[in-house]
């Protein structure tokens, strides 16, 4: 699993007018998480054995759950300041 | 090793001489915009302003009827916007401004929120090319407010079509410093302050790289009026009031 980190001290509480990954755009109050992924980890998160994104179980739960736990750890300390 | 002064060069008194003084650059007395001084040219794609008028170092624009909403009179939405905006040439002391310089702006925005009307947007800052109606081309980055009329005002900054703001109650400005040049449109922050000038929030937002444009194209200032929702309409006579004021700095690239 490669490296997955959080800039806690940079996540704010924003209005955000802004488009989405797929184009969708989002207007919302919210909390803006910078995710820092490492330049050096990049090739093994675009490895399609690491991620394929037409196979509905890639990520593996593992390291899906590692990824969503760098998130909502930044999320919960964020919130509880 | 250290150089130590050990004598003032002009009066040859000892210990040096005094400290360097920056001659111009303290308490800078900002530019307050007003956009009836004959300097603006007005942009209105579909025609939606009806007056615009100066008094008190406010501007207050009244509209033509927007009947049917849309995003793309926000300019904070989508790569369309036809919203209403006026526009001059980026100029300091008779010179232009073009992409390729260093550009400091500082902006300081307020809205008069009593004026309270429509789900509103205001907009000020840096732009390419103001009588565009896609973003990509305008290469914005501005100050902004938006207050809908049943919240408090959100002030922060849009970059491109994409905003950064934070809003409250007791917002009463916000002052907005917008760095761009070397061919980017460049990093807009701001702090927002309320009554007392203290500040209740800090938050920065960036814009895109290069944006194609020559180096050479001169940076316009822009100060756009609009809606904040993409179904918002617009009655006759409806209003948006606010003062901006502006500080432009460049510095020597090569320095």
């Amino acid at each position: 699993m490669p490296a997955i980190h959080v800039d806690q001290s940079q996540i704010t509480v924003s209005d955000v007018s802004i488009e989405d990954t797929d184009g969708s755009h989002i207007d919302t109050e919210a909390f803006i998480i910078p995710v820092v992924i490492p330049l050096s980890e990049m090739g093994t998160y675009l490895d399609p054995a690491f991620y394929d994104p037409d196979a509905s179980a890639s990520p593996t739960a593992a390291d899906s759950r590692k990824i969503a736990r760098a998130v909502l750890d930044a999320l919960k300390k964020a919130a509880e300041e | 090793m250290p150089v130590t002064p050990c004598f003032d060069p002009t009066t040859g008194s000892s210990g040096g001489g005094p400290p360097a003084v920056s001659a111009s650059l303290y308490n800078l007395t900002p530019e307050i915009i007003d956009l009836t001084d004959g300097s603006w040219t007005l942009e209105d794609p579909d025609s939606l302003v009806d007056t615009v008028s100066f008094a008190a170092g406010f501007n207050t624009v009244t509209w033509n009827a927007l009947a049917v909403g849309s995003a793309d009179y926000r300019w904070a939405s989508g790569t369309v916007v036809r919203a209403p905006r006026w526009y001059k040439d980026l100029q300091i002391n008779g010179n232009a401004i073009t992409n390729g310089d260093y550009l400091i702006q500082m902006v300081r925005t307020e809205l008069d929120a009593t004026v309270n009307d429509f789900f509103q947007r205001i907009v000020c800052g840096t732009c390419l090319d103001p009588t565009s109606t896609d973003t990509t081309v305008i290469d914005g980055m501005y100050g902004t407010v938006s207050k809908n009329t049943g919240g408090n005002p959100i002030y922060g900054v849009v970059a491109n079509n994409a905003v950064q703001s934070n809003g409250g109650a007791t917002l009463v400005a916000s002052n907005a410093t917008i760095a761009r040049g070397y061919t980017s449109m460049g990093t807009g922050m701001y702090i927002n302050i309320d009554a007392t000038d203290t500040a209740t929030h800090t938050a920065s937002r960036n814009g895109l790289n290069a944006s194609g444009a020559a180096a050479s194209t001169t940076v316009k200032l822009l100060v756009g009026v609009g809606t904040g929702g993409n179904t918002t309409t617009v009655a006759a006579g409806n209003q948006q009031r606010f003062k901006v004021s502006i500080v432009n700095l460049t510095t020597d690239s090569g320095a």
